[in-house]
Order: structure tokens, then sequence, then C-alpha cells
């Protein structure tokens, strides 16, 4: 790298360290402290381990639970879905392929909350536009409030983060090597399950990690969608920031970071040159 | 009469954007079991399309490709007794070479490779041995299920998989991954992959292009020696002339998507049918001469014995000779005399270019004039070869 331009990443760097990480350092610090509810702090600060008792409180483990739960089958749709689309568009003659992964992402540069607000509108049955011109009244209709809307939202927010690894992994596949596979006896079917779906296996993995990441750690999704019949953790972790009960929202937010990075290093090992992201 | 197993008849492919220009032109052609077959051409000649048309990656427009008396224009590729080298080896970097040599195999239907190994009886004969061996009773040792079958013919596939890893020469590398193996080795893994399969045809799409020059030497000794011991028929796709001298029974020089010649590596050597032959076969003179009546000819002003071609009294035609077929003699003796414009060492010989009159000559000698001497040439009756001249434009093109 060439020193002169290093230098231009200074101011950066710096706003790195006073909006990322020393926040999250202070987290760290927060979560072992001891503060008493409505934030007196007369008496000092106090070190304590109290604050790791939430963990073991029924409400948390249901939120966690219901995080991994629904994050898991997110996933899950979403690699099926995303492979799908991913491998109708490698095969497609389409010679733009460009702008058909630019119009899949198109929405991810609209604001989420609006973009969930209007699905919220889609699923509620009171003033759906779509059943209104299709003339259906019924009160049945409304989705909103089930884990249907909520694992449906997070799935069709995130889908796109599927679809663009697997596309890029599936493109690097040389045609000589499809060749090479019915050349060699493969039936097509064969040749997509030995060889093609193997070989995209990077793809797939970091596409599930980055769809699996936010649907754990996110809360407006759940929160619009699921009208608070359904709480994730980051909905516990907004509950508790809050409710000025700092200590316990940075406790779970930290143990959400740590899940993060720990993902990230497992891409890392399997995808070392990147090469499955953009 | 040998049997041919493979017939291209009047086969031709062309693009429907432009139908005018056909990347293989009415092709027919002819091979034989067990042979040796080299298709020989520059970039764009066809030669690869003809290729992939036999292994089944593009059906040609008309015409029929006949593998074993059977029409196989639709057949898949997976369907056809035919494996292919792949010029960038394309191997599968998911597995290591063990695995990657026996794909083939692996996804081959039960009773495909029952029949592959022996057939039934055999297989079972053996399981019973097996057992008989381990001390079971007989009545016991009679009966196989499948997953006994199964174990055997995984056998069978490991024992096929070290043979054709150690007839590559490459025992020891089973667990290897293929990205740590170097280009040479990847080229014997594609190898080992293609012929553990027992094809009747082995299709080779310049397959030595990516080594350097010692390797590829060495891996065309072997590669014949190959073809030799395993009886299987070869085809193989090289630009590079001297390769296909060295390996081929016969040569198909292609050019345009139009067969040139065919024949042996000596025929086209000695005899090119037409200028672009001649010249893509090595280095060659060629002038153009009157043939005067049988025995004689008429070049670069002087009259020279000839033997065995027959043309009209009179006719123009375009005399080939080699530069290794000149011999330098004293300027007494000679029939032509020429001034050297250079000398370039080759190592064995040198390269002298002269001029004699307008007409530059290229001779491989021993011998070491120097530039501006005097050098005097004469060549044997049998060193000329003569071809019927063709129209202006293909004789320009050569030219230049």
């Amino acid at each position: 790298m060439n020193k002169k331009f290093a230098r231009l990443s200074t101011p950066y760097l710096y706003w790195l360290y006073i909006l990322a990480l020393f926040p999250a350092l202070f987290m760290f610090i927060l979560m072992f402290l001891d503060i008493p509810e409505g934030l007196d702090i007369s008496n000092g600060l106090k070190f304590t381990l109290e604050n790791f008792k939430q963990l073991s409180e029924p409400s948390t483990l249901i939120a966690f639970g219901n995080s991994f739960l629904y994050a898991f089958i997110t996933t899950i749709l979403s690699i099926l879905f995303g492979y799908l689309v991913a491998f109708r568009l490698f095969r497609s003659k389409f010679k733009n392929k460009f702008l058909v992964l630019v119009i899949l992402i198109l929405p991810m540069w609209t604001n989420i909350l609006l973009r969930t607000e209007s699905l919220a509108g889609f699923l509620n049955s009171n003033g759906n536009v779509v059943l209104s011109l299709l003339g259906i009244k019924s009160a049945e209709f409304d989705l909103l409030g089930t884990p249907f809307a909520v694992i449906f939202g997070l799935f069709v927010t995130y889908v796109p983060f599927m679809v663009m690894p697997i596309f890029n992994s599936l493109e690097k596949i040389d045609k000589s090597i499809e060749e090479a596979a019915l050349d060699l006896g493969l039936t097509e079917t064969q040749k997509f399950f030995k060889v093609i779906l193997p070989m995209s296996s990077k793809g797939i993995v970091t596409g599930s990690i980055m769809v699996f990441l936010p649907c754990l750690s996110g809360f407006a999704i759940p929160e619009i969608l699921g009208r608070g019949n359904i709480v994730l953790i980051g909905n516990v972790i907004e509950a508790s920031f809050k409710n000025m009960s700092y200590t316990i929202g940075s406790l779970l937010a930290v143990i959400i970071l740590v899940v993060i990075l720990l993902s990230i290093f497992i891409v890392s090992k399997i995808d070392k040159e990147g090469e499955t992201l953009l | 009469m040998k049997k041919a197993i493979i017939e291209l008849k009047n086969v031709s492919l062309r693009y429907d954007d432009d139908p005018e220009n056909p990347i293989v032109n009415n092709i027919n052609l002819q091979i034989y079991e067990n042979e040796f077959v080299t298709l020989l051409g520059p970039s764009g000649c066809g030669k690869t399309t003809t290729l992939r048309m036999i292994a089944g990656f593009q059906t040609p427009t008309e015409g029929e490709v006949i593998i074993d008396g059977k029409v196989f224009n639709d057949i898949p590729p997976y369907a056809r007794p035919i494996n292919t080298v792949f010029q960038r080896y394309a191997l599968f970097p998911h597995l290591n070479v063990i695995d990657n040599v026996k794909i083939g195999l692996n996804n081959r239907p039960l009773k495909n490779l029952i029949e592959f190994f022996g057939g039934e009886e055999k297989i079972l004969n053996e399981i019973k041995e097996d057992k008989l061996a381990k001390g079971l009773p007989l009545e016991k040792a009679s009966k196989a299920n499948y997953f006994e079958i199964n174990k055997k013919i995984n056998e069978h596939i490991d024992i096929a998989a070290k043979n054709a890893l150690s007839l590559v020469k490459l025992n020891g590398y089973e667990k290897r991954k293929i990205d740590q193996m170097s280009g040479g080795q990847q080229q014997r893994v594609a190898i080992a992959r293609a012929i553990i399969n027992k094809p009747k045809i082995l299709l080779l799409d310049e397959p030595l292009a990516a080594l350097d020059l010692k390797l590829r030497q060495n891996m065309q000794y072997e590669l014949k020696e190959m073809q030799r011991a395993l009886g299987i028929t070869f085809i193989f796709v090289t630009h590079d002339q001297e390769e296909a001298m060295t390996m081929s029974d016969r040569v198909v020089v292609m050019q345009d998507g139009i067969i040139q010649q065919l024949g042996t590596p000596e025929d086209i050597y000695n005899e090119p049918v037409n200028p672009f032959v001649a010249n893509f076969i090595g280095e060659t003179n060629i002038v153009r001469g009157t043939y005067l009546h049988e025995g004689l000819i008429e070049f670069l002003g002087v009259e020279f014995a000839i033997q065995g071609y027959k043309f009209e009294d009179g006719e123009q035609v375009d005399v080939v000779i080699r530069p290794e077929d000149w011999d330098v003699v004293l300027l007494d003796q000679a029939k032509l005399i020429g001034t050297v414009t250079s000398r370039i060492f080759k190592g064995v010989h040198y390269e002298i270019c002269a001029m004699f009159g307008d007409k530059e000559i290229v001779i491989h000698a021993y011998e070491t004039p120097n530039v501006g001497d005097k050098i005097g040439l004469k060549v044997d009756p049998y060193e000329i070869h003569l071809m019927k001249v063709v129209e202006e434009e293909v004789e320009e093109e050569v030219n230049e």
C-alpha cells in the first residue's frame, strides 16, 4: 500500500475508533457494572457478575431461541429460493445479467423501515390496497403479527444477500468443467449434485452468513411485522436501552457481537480469497 | 481392411448468425481402430470444433457422426464411448486426485459397473472366494447381498484408479489437492481420469499446449507409448506440426474448415498437395517452374531431372524443395549459384538464406559460407516435389 494514500485513511480510522470501537469497548465494560435503576451512581461504580443472571431468565432465553429459529428458517428459505434464482440467471442466455442483479438489489436502496412498513400494509387486512382491488373483503386475511409475516419480511428483505454470492460462485465454474463432467459419463442430474453444487458451496456459506446475521440481530422487521407478538433478541436489546437498563442491553449486545465475529471468522476460513463476495 | 471406428460423413457446422462461413465445411473422414490420428491446423481452422462434434458437445448442422456403425449425432456426451482430455485439463477443484480419477466410474449405475469389471459371475465368484478365505462355510459364501457386491465393485474401482495413476506415473499423489499439483501433473491426472473409463476413443484437445518444451517432448513419447499399450484410438488436436509428426499414424491437415490433406506424417511432409500444407508443415521453398516433359523440369532458369510426376508438357507447376534437401557443393559442380544474404546458427545446422536472381532460397546445411559469398547448390531428383498450381489468391497469401 502506498504510504501517501495510507495517510488519507487516517480520518476514517479515527471515526471508526470513536463510533465503533469505543462504544463496543464501553459496552464491554458496562456489562460488568452494577448500575441501579434510575442510573444513580452516587455510591460509586462497582463491578459485578449480577447482570449475567439475566441470561437464565425465560424471557431472554425465548428471545434468543426465537432469534436463532427465525434466522435459521429464513436462511433455509433463502438458500432454496436464492439458489434457484442464481442458477436460473447463471443458465440464462440473457446478455445483461448484471441488469437483473441490479433490479434484484434495487429495493435495498430504499430505507428498510419504509419497505417493512409497506409490507405491513400489504399483509394487513385493514387498508390493504391489493385486497381491495381484488374485491376481497376479509378480516381473516390479516397476517400481520403472525410468524409467517415475520419470516416473509425477513426473507424478502435478505434474499438478495443470498443470490449474489451464489451467482458469483456459479459464474466462476469454467464451461469446460461442466463438459468434463458430461464427458466422464455423469448425467445432467449427477453433474449438478456432484460438480456444480459442491463447487458453489462457498457461495452458499457466504450467503447463509450474510442472511443469518442480520436476521439474528435485527429488530425492526419483527417489531413492525410481528406487532410485538414475536420477540427476537434485537427487540429485547432495544427495549433494554429504551428502559435505561444499559447493563443488560450491553450484555446481550456483546453476545450478539461475539456471534457475528465468529461467523465472519468462519467465512474468512472457508472463502480465503473473498471471491464469492462482490 | 481395417475397421473404421469413427466416420464423419459430409459433416458441416455453421452458426445461425453467419451461415455463409461454416466453421467446419463438408468433412469426410474415417478413423480406424487403434489409430493415432492428429488434426493439425492453425487456430480457427475448425479442428477443435471437429473434435467437439465427435465428443458430443456440438451437433453438426449437416452430415453424420458415425461411431462403431451407429449414427451418434443426437446422443449426449455422457452416453458416448469417448473420453476427452481438455486443453486446460478441466479437473474438479473440489475433489482430490484419486476422486477426480474415480468420478467417472463412481457415477455409473451398478449394473453397468458389474459388466465393466467382468460380469456378474466373476464378481460373485470373487466375493465367494473372499468369504471362503475368511473361513465361512460354503453355503453362506455362495450368497452375496447388494452391499457385498457394492463393496466388491468399490474395491475394483480403487484398484482401477491406482492402476490408472501408476500408468501416468503419479503413484503416491492420491490424496493431493488439485491446486497443489503442477501443470504437468494436472495433465497426467486429466489423462488418468479419462483412460480409467476404458473408452474406445480418447480425444485430446491440445493437451500439451501449456507445458514447457522439455515436458512436452516427454509427454509426446509417453502418450504414444500409452496409446500402443492401451490399444485405444487417439484423436489428437494440435497446431504444432512437430508434435503431429512425432506421434501420429496419420495426420489430417485442416484449414478454413476443410481437410487440406490426409496422410501419414511422411507423406504430408514429403509430398504436400498444396502450398498451404507445404508451408504449414515445416519450412520450405516453393518456386514456380515449368514441366518440360517426363523426367525434366525447369525452374530458376535451370533444368532439373525429376522422378515420378505426370503433368501436361509445358504446364506451370509449383516446385517444393525442403531446406535440408539442398546439397551445398563447390561452385564448379553447382547447378544453381547464388549470393548468401544471411546465416543463422540453429544448433545442429546453419540456416542459410541466399538470393538466386530475385528469389530467396532457404537452405539448411553444415557448411559455413559468409554473408556475401557465392554459394553453389545441387538437388537430387527424388527431393524435388511438384504441386499443381492453385488459384492466384491462395498463392499470394502463402507468399506473404
